[in-house]
Parts: structure tokens; sequence; C-alpha cells
């Protein structure tokens, strides 16, 4: 049984600069923090670094990216801010699931979390996604923006559409298969010299440049029947093995190039 | 939760999918509960077996064998008769030694017949092994099936991944591929759930809920991707579905390009 425990996170409404809330701070307890944990959070609009710490809270400094623009004079009058950030976390043993209910207005996020700490993020508009020495799953979805992952341990899913990915792995899950897929960027992926993997490439109009000795994998057949004939092809992924096989990396754009570099 | 958790693990014990670590916690684990070490050691030899065993056909040997000993039956018969002393008194005496070897003939045909349909001459062993491999097989799908629901969209991966292992897959394990493509929450998985369901197309299902989901698809690879697939299958029924996608203003100019040719093509 799981003993579903709902936090209510304390507030403590940090006030940063001289105006009102402008930046705020969510202080997040965990009650197992030498466990992994999971981190959930969508934000609607705006970028989301996190950084793994060796701290036992997670920290969540949210900030309006606009302020100027939005400290409006009226009248020779100065607005005062109405909690402008209205943020949330719902705690169900080490899985938080952070919410931005903040319509509207571009927030940006920067999170500290403890290491060993599983990430599931999105940022659905007008943000950059970036990570910092974390030591688990990491999956990332960004249509708009760039995704940076450094000093990564574990493994990684991340797509975007018009951004660049790009992710420094210190050491990766010999089990976990990984997939990065954008449209418009280049893929650059950093592993360690002695990983063991089986890649399947695919750049529409780029190209491949690669530090590995890749060794081809023969292409496979494929066969598709069209009414009652049948067609037999060639897959039309680039696979190769890097040392022995292993789990298998899908790394795949249109327009950008994919860099593969050893550590 | 905690039951199904352990079932899972000794599901990828069994394939041998563990860590050394983690293999080593689910043996204590195991060893707990009373099963010893060489129980658990027999179970994946067992698995393993199953999974390396091919159903045996009567092989080109078998029916020399048989033939070869019908006719030295036949010849021990035919020198058998002249030896046979002239008692043509007896009605029995003379009908007897044909009849014995007519009863032999058919029992032994009888019995090849039998080994044969079964596949081997040990027909018994054989069967349950046959439903071991079907058994072995429906706990595959159960599991793809199960891996496909986790929040973690590796498990979800690796459960497109393991699709590939079946030459037919069955309606369940197809119906879901088409439901990751249409709803998984990463736009990744369901760009490998597209590409998992190519190889089975001839299926009819297969192809209206690829077309079906022409009109569900953001990711501008998985828009790319299926008007791919709907050109090489020279696949009509789509025009409309693309026309369709095409009245998206914010739509992909590369996707909207494609998208005019494959209309064009298919036309």
């Amino acid at each position: 049984m799981i003993r579903k425990l709902l936090i209510i996170a304390s507030i403590l409404g940090f006030i940063q600069s001289e105006t009102f809330c402008q930046s705020e701070q969510l202080v997040i307890n965990l009650t197992q923090a030498s466990l992994p944990g999971q981190l959930t959070f969508e934000n609607p609009k705006g970028s989301i670094k996190v950084t793994g710490y060796d701290g036992e809270v997670i920290l969540v400094t949210g900030t309006l990216r606009f302020r100027e623009a939005e400290k409006i004079v009226n009248n020779g009058m100065k607005r005062i801010d109405q909690n402008a950030l209205d943020i949330s976390a719902e705690v169900n043993g080490n899985n938080v699931t952070l919410q931005c209910r903040t319509i509207g207005k571009t927030v940006d996020f920067d999170i500290k979390v403890p290491r060993n700490f599983s990430l599931k993020l999105k940022s659905l508009d007008n943000g950059i996604v970036e990570i910092f020495n974390i030591n688990g799953e990491i999956e990332v979805e960004d249509a708009n923006g760039d995704i940076t992952l450094e000093n990564i341990s574990g493994s990684a899913v991340l797509s975007s559409v018009y951004g660049k990915i790009s992710a420094v792995f210190r050491e990766v899950n010999p089990n976990s298969p990984m997939m990065f897929t954008s449209f418009e960027g280049d893929i650059t992926l950093t592993f360690p010299t002695a990983i063991n993997a089986r890649l399947k490439m695919k750049s529409e109009k780029g190209e491949i440049l690669s530090d590995f000795d890749i060794k081809p994998v023969k292409r496979q057949s494929v066969v598709t029947r069209v009414e009652n004939s049948r067609i037999y092809s060639l897959e039309d992924w680039v696979v190769g093995s890097i040392n022995t096989e292993g789990p298998e990396y899908i790394i795949k754009n249109y327009n950008g190039d994919i860099y593969l570099r050893k550590k | 939760m905690k039951r199904h958790d352990r079932d899972e693990k000794l599901l990828e014990l069994l394939y041998g999918k563990l860590s050394p670590e983690e293999e080593e916690e689910v043996i204590a684990a195991l060893e707990k509960s009373g099963i010893t070490r060489e129980e658990i050691g027999s179970m994946r030899s067992v698995n393993q077996i199953i999974d390396n065993t091919t159903m045996p056909e009567p092989s080109e040997r078998m029916d020399k064998r048989f033939y070869t000993m019908l006719e030295e039956e036949q010849k021990r018969a035919l020198p058998g008769e002249p030896e046979s002393p002239m008692k043509r008194s007896s009605f029995a005496s003379v009908i007897t030694p044909g009849l014995r070897i007519a009863a032999g003939i058919t029992l032994f045909l009888l019995g090849w017949f039998a080994a044969g349909w079964s596949g081997s001459l040990s027909p018994a062993g054989n069967k349950q092994l046959t439903n071991l491999a079907g058994e072995v097989k429906q706990l595959k799908e159960t599991l793809i099936l199960t891996m496909m629901q986790q929040s973690s969209p590796v498990e979800r991966i690796k459960a497109v991944n393991m699709v590939s292992d079946f030459d037919k897959a069955d309606n369940q394990i197809i119906e879901s591929l088409i439901e990751v493509l249409n709803n998984d929450s990463n736009s990744n998985v369901r760009l490998l759930a597209l590409d998992a369901l190519i190889r089975y197309s001839s299926v009819p299902e297969v192809r209206e809920g690829l077309i079906a989901s022409i009109g569900n698809q953001t990711s501008p690879l998985v828009q790319l991707r299926l008007v791919e697939i709907m050109l090489a299958l020279n696949e009509k029924r789509a025009v409309p579905e693309f026309q369709k996608v095409l009245q998206n203003a914010s739509l992909n100019y590369s996707v909207r390009d494609k998208l005019n040719d494959a209309v064009v093509v298919l036309l």
C-alpha cells in the first residue's frame, strides 16, 4: 500500500527585489531525502533550469521574466503586484509534481533537487530547459526551445521541434534505451568512451559526425505490402554499434546535424 | 502494488534483463520466501530451453527408417512363407502368419502416424513443451502490455522495441500500439510506435488506425513519417486527412511541402 501524502508545501515568499513578489521561492521538504525521487513539471510558458545538489529539500524559485515591462505606471502611481506567481506542489512519497498556474506571463524556474532525482519536464512555450548534475532518468519535451544536459548519469529521452539538443553524460545506465529527436535543431551528444550501445540514427537533410568508432550493422530489408504485391526495401536508418552491442539509442532530426562526441 | 512489482521483477529475472545487483536482490527475496537458488537456476534454464526450441518436423531420416524397416519385414515374411510347413489342413494355421504380419504393420503404421502427428517420438513431452512455449509467449505479451502503461518513457520504449520480437503480433498488441501512437504523452514514444506499426501495415486495422491517427499528430517528425508511410502504401484514403492537416495555419513549412506533394502523388 502506498501512503499517499499530500503536503501543502510551505511558501516562504522571499522578497528578492525592492518590489513585491517578482521572484518567489517554494521549499518542498522530502520525507526520505536519501532515496531517489521524481520531479514532474510542465511549465506553460518559460524556461526550466534544474540543478542537482547535496541538499535534502527541493528549492523552487520562479521569476517573472519581463519585470520592467510589467511595472506599468498608471496616472503617476506605481502598481503593486498582487501575488503574480501561482506555484504549488503535490508530494506523494518522493514523487513531486510541481504546477505553475500563472496564466499569460512568462515565468522562468530555477529548481534545486537532491542529485538522485529523475525528471519529467516540459516547457510548452517560450523557454529553454537546462539540467545539471543529475543521476537518474530524464525526460524532456520542449518544442520551441533548446534542451541542454550536463554532467548526467543515467539516461535521457529528449525531444524538441525548433530547438537544439545538447547532452553530456558522465555515465550511462547500461540497460536503458535512449531517444533524442529534434526537427530543426542540431543534436550534440557526449558519451563516455567505454559505453556499449547500438545506435539508430537518421538526419534527413543534415549530416552525422562522430568521434566514436562506429561499427556499421548490416541494414535489414523491410517488406511493405501494397495491395497484392510486396515491396522490399532497405531499412532507412543508419545502424551501428559503439564497442559491443548494448541498449538502443535512437537519434533523429530533419534539418539539423547530429554530432557524437567522446568524453 | 508490491506483489505486482515482484511479479515483474521475477519475469525480468527469468528473461535475464536485470543488472547483477538487482538480480542478487530478487534472488535474495525469493530465498527468503523458501525458494532455493538451484530452483531459480533450473527455472531460468527451462526458460532458455523453451526460447531456443523449435517444433521438430518428422524428418526424412524417419521416413527412410520406416521404409527400410517395412522392407525388412516384407523380406522376412517372404522367405518365411515357403519355409512354413504346408499344413493346409487347418484354416487357422494358413491365415495366422499373414494376419500377424498385417497386424504388425498396422500397429507400426498407427504408431508412426501418432508419432508423426505430435511431431516426435515422445508425444507427451513435446506437447508440454509446446504448451509452455505458448505460455511464455502469453507472458511476454502481458509484460509488453504492462510496460506500455508505465509512467517511465524508457519502459515504454523497451515495450515498443519488444514487439519486434514477434513475427505476428496479436490484436491486443496492435491495438495498444495504435493507442500509444495516438495518446502517449511523449512524442518520441509515439514516433517509435509508428515505426513498429509499419511491420503490420498489411493488417487492415493497422491501415485504418494509421489513417485515423494522421489528424491527431502534432509532432512534425511523426507527421512526416506518416506521409512517407502513406506514400509507400499508396494509400488514397489518407488524402482527406492530409487536407484537414493542411488547413492548420501553424503547420511546419517542411511538413506542409511534403503534404502538398503527397496529396498530388496520391490523387
